[in-house]
C-alpha cells in the first residue's frame, strides 16, 4: 500500500515537545534563554559572571548545562551556587526538548525567573532544534574571527541578540568592533549586540537590562 | 552532525504511520531534504542503513529527493537558488537583505507498505 502525501514535518515531535517545555516553563514564571556557540566562546564564564548581578536585581536565574562528555561546566557554574543541571548528550551534538524536560524536572525551583539553557558548542545542529526557549541567543568570541557569520547564517540571522565576547582581546587581533558589528549587521540588522569582556564586569550590564525587560514583558510586573 | 536523531524520527513516524494503516512491513520512505536543512544526505542515507535494522524498516529504501535553497532578495527582488546552504548574499546585487523563501524544510512525504 502507498501512504501517499502525508509531507509530515520530520522534526514535528520535537517542535511539539518544545511548545509543552515552553507551557511549563511560563507556568513557573521562567524567561528561557537557549544558549548557542562554538566551544570556547565563553559561554560558561558568561554565566558564572551574570548569575550574581542577576541575583542581586531579584531576577535570579537556573542552568542547564549540554555537554557531549563532561561535566566540567556543570561543575564550574555549581562553583558560584547556581542551581545547575548537567546533560550529558553521549555524543549527539545538540540538544533536544525531551532532554530539556528531562533535565529541568531535576531542578528544585523556588523564585527563579530566568532558566538559561547552555547548549551544546555548535553553530550548525542546536539552531535546528527548538527546544521550548523564548529567545535564542548567539554567542561569538572575537578570537573565533568575524567571518564565523558568514559561514553560519542561520544562527545569526535567526537570533534575537548577539553577544560580542572576549573584546579585550580586540587589540591583540588587529581587528575591530566594528568589523564585528557590519558583518552581523549583514544578516540581522534589528538584534542587539552586546559587546562584552570578563575584564569588565559593567559590559554585562547592557545585557542583564535586556534579559529584564523580556522578563518583565512576558510576565508584568515591576522591578 | 544531527543525522541519526533524524533518523531516528523518521524511523518512528513512519513506524506510527504503518501502524495506523495496518502494514507490518516498510518497503520505502520518500523524504523531502532542503539545501538549507543542514543535514549531509549522504551520512542521513548511512545512518538510515544502520538503525534500520531490527525495525518495520528493516527491508525499507530511503529515498531522498533533494530541493534547492530558494533566496528571495529584497534589494532586487530576484530569487536565486542553491543546492546548500552558502551565505544569504544575493549572488545577483550582493545585498544581504534576503529572506530563505524554502529550501529548509525536510518531510516525510510518502511510505510504501504492506
Ligand atoms: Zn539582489
Amino acid at each position: 500500500m502507498d501512504i501517499k502525501d502525508i509531507n509530515i514535518p520530520i522534526l514535528s515531535k520535537n517542535i511539539k515537545e518544545g511548545e509543552t517545555n515552553k507551557n511549563i516553563f511560563e507556568s513557573k514564571g521562567l524567561l528561557t534563554i537557549n544558549l548557542i556557540s562554538s566551544p570556547g566562546s565563553g559561554k560558561t564564564t558568561l554565566l558564572e559572571n551574570i548569575a550574581p548581578i542577576l541575583n542581586e536585581q531579584g531576577f535570579p536565574c537556573l542552568v542547564i548545562e549540554g555537554d557531549i562528555a563532561t561535566t566540567r561546566d556543570a561543575e564550574r557554574i555549581s562553583k558560584k551556587e547556581i542551581k545547575c543541571v548537567q546533560i550529558n548528550t553521549h555524543g549527539i551534538c545538540h540538544l533536544e526538548s525531551k532532554m530539556i524536560r528531562k533535565a529541568f524536572e531535576q531542578l528544585d525551583i523556588v523564585n527563579e525567573k530566568i532558566l538559561f539553557i547552555e547548549n551544546v558548542g555548535n553553530l550548525v545542529c542546536p539552531a535546528e532544534f527548538y527546544l521550548g526557549e523564548h529567545e535564542k541567543i548567539a554567542i561569538l568570541s572575537v578570537t573565533e574571527g568575524e567571518d564565523k557569520p558568514e559561514k553560519y547564517p542561520l544562527l545569526f540571522k535567526e537570533s534575537s541578540c548577539v553577544l560580542l565576547t572576549k573584546v579585550d582581546l580586540l587589540p591583540f587581533l588587529d581587528l575591530t568592533e566594528d568589523i564585528f558589528i557590519s558583518e552581523i549587521r549583514k544578516l540581522n540588522k534589528k538584534a542587539p549586540i552586546f559587546l562584552m569582556s570578563k575584564k569588565d564586569k559593567s559590559s554585562y550590564m547592557e545585557f542583564i537590562e535586556w534579559l529584564i525587560q523580556k522578563h518583565l514583558a512576558i510576565f508584568g510586573g515591576e522591578r | 552532525m544531527h543525522e541519526a536523531s533524524i533518523v531516528q524520527e523518521i524511523i518512528d513516524i513512519t513506524t506510527e504511520q504503518a501502524k495506523q494503516n495496518n502494514a507490518h512491513k516498510v518497503l520505502e520512505v520518500e523524504i523531502t531534504v532542503g539545501a538549507g536543512a543542514m543535514i549531509e544526505t549522504d551520512l542521513l542515507s548511512g545512518a538510515f542503513d544502520v538503525m534500520k535494522n531490527e525495525t518495520m524498516l528493516e527491508d525499507a529504501t530511503l529515498k531522498i529527493n533533494k530541493v534547492n535553497l530558494k533566496l528571495h532578495c529584497l534589494n532586487c527582488d530576484k530569487i536565486s537558488e542553491s543546492d546548500r546552504m552558502v551565505s544569504m548574499e544575493c549572488p545577483y546585487c550582493h545585498s544581504f537583505e534576503t529572506i530563505i523563501e524554502s529550501g529548509r524544510e525536510m518531510l516525510i512525504n510518502k511510505i510504501i507498505a504492506e
